[in-house]
C-alpha cells in the first residue's frame, strides 16, 4: 500500500519570511563550494593531432 | 512529503512545490542555462553549483545511497543508523510559462544524523533584483529544516559563498558568519513553523 503524502501548504507569509525574501533578493541564498568532485567542469583541453608512427620514427632517427 | 510555501515571482506571490528529487532531475540540472544578456557572479555560482549537485545526485544514485522520498530516507536510517544518505530537494513552479525547476538543494544526512547542505541554488534566470523572484532559497531552507526536524537532526550546516554570507547572517541573526554556518535546533523549529502558518488558525484546527 502506498503511503499517504503529507502536504505542507501555509496560506500566510510571516514578516520574518518577507525579511528573508528581501535579503535573498539583495544577496543570494546560494550554498556550495568549487570542490570539483572528481570530474572537471572546465572544457577539456583540445586534443593534439597524433603524428602517425612512420613520422614519429623518422623524427627519432 | 510535499511543501507548497509562497515565493515572490514577477506575477506576484505564488506557491512553489518543494519535494524530493527524482533520477530524471539530473538531466534537468544539466540543462540549466543563464540568460544570454548577462551572466553575473551569482548566476555563474548557481549554474556551477546546480550542475555539481546533479553530478553528486547521479553518483549517489549509482551507489544506491540516495533517497528518492522522505519515506526512503527514514527507512534507510532505520535500517542502518549510521548510513550516509544523499537526497536532492527541488523547487518546481506550479505555473507556466517559466522555468520548471526553480531551485535545487543537494543534501547529505551524515553518519551522526546531521544534515549537510552541500549545494543550494536558485535557477540562474531567477537571479537579480530585476527578475522579480525572491524566496526560492528560503523555501528550500524551510523544507530542509522540516526534514531535519522529522528525522531528529539537531544540526544543518552548509558553506556560504561571498555573495550569500550576508543572507545567512540575516537568517541566523549573526554577524560572525563567513564561509560556513550552522542552523541549530531552535532555528530549525522556527523554519519549520513557516511551513504550517495559517492566516486563520481556528479555521484550520481539527475538531
Amino acid at each position: 500500500m502506498k503511503a499517504k503524502t503529507t502536504i505542507l501548504a501555509p496560506d500566510y507569509v510571516s514578516d520574518w519570511t518577507r525579511e528573508l525574501w528581501e535579503a535573498e533578493a539583495k544577496y543570494t541564498a546560494t550554498i556550495g563550494s568549487r570542490l570539483k568532485f572528481g570530474l572537471p567542469l572546465s572544457p577539456a583541453r583540445p586534443k593534439r593531432a597524433r603524428a602517425n608512427a612512420r613520422k614519429r620514427a623518422k623524427v627519432k632517427a | 512529503m510535499i511543501a507548497r510555501p509562497f515565493i515572490q515571482t514577477p506575477h506576484g506571490q505564488r506557491a512553489v512545490q518543494i519535494e524530493f528529487g527524482r533520477p530524471s532531475d539530473a538531466d534537468k540540472l544539466r540543462s540549466w542555462r543563464a540568460t544570454k544578456d548577462s551572466v553575473s557572479y551569482a548566476m555563474a555560482d548557481a549554474l556551477e553549483f546546480g550542475k555539481l549537485a546533479g553530478k553528486r545526485w547521479r553518483y549517489y544514485l549509482k551507489r544506491n545511497e540516495a533517497a528518492l522520498s522522505f519515506d526512503e530516507l527514514k527507512a534507510g536510517i532505520d535500517k542502518v543508523p549510521q548510513a550516509e544518505i544523499g537526497f536532492l530537494v527541488i523547487a518546481k513552479a506550479t505555473w507556466s510559462p517559466g522555468p520548471k525547476m526553480l531551485g535545487v538543494a543537494w543534501c547529505r544526512r551524515t553518519w551522526c544524523n546531521h544534515i549537510v547542505l552541500d549545494f543550494l541554488a536558485a535557477h540562474p534566470s531567477t537571479l537579480g533584483p530585476a527578475r522579480g523572484y525572491a524566496g526560492i532559497g528560503t523555501a528550500l531552507l524551510y523544507y530542509v529544516a522540516e526534514i531535519a526536524g522529522q528525522i531528529g537532526a539537531p544540526l544543518v550546516w552548509g558553506e556560504a559563498t561571498a555573495l550569500s554570507a550576508p543572507f545567512y547572517r540575516r537568517v541566523l541573526n549573526s554577524n560572525d558568519i563567513l564561509d560556513h554556518f550552522f542552523v541549530r535546533d531552535t532555528m530549525v523549529a522556527k523554519m519549520r513553523e513557516q511551513l504550517i502558518l495559517r492566516s486563520n488558525p481556528k479555521a484550520s484546527a481539527k475538531p
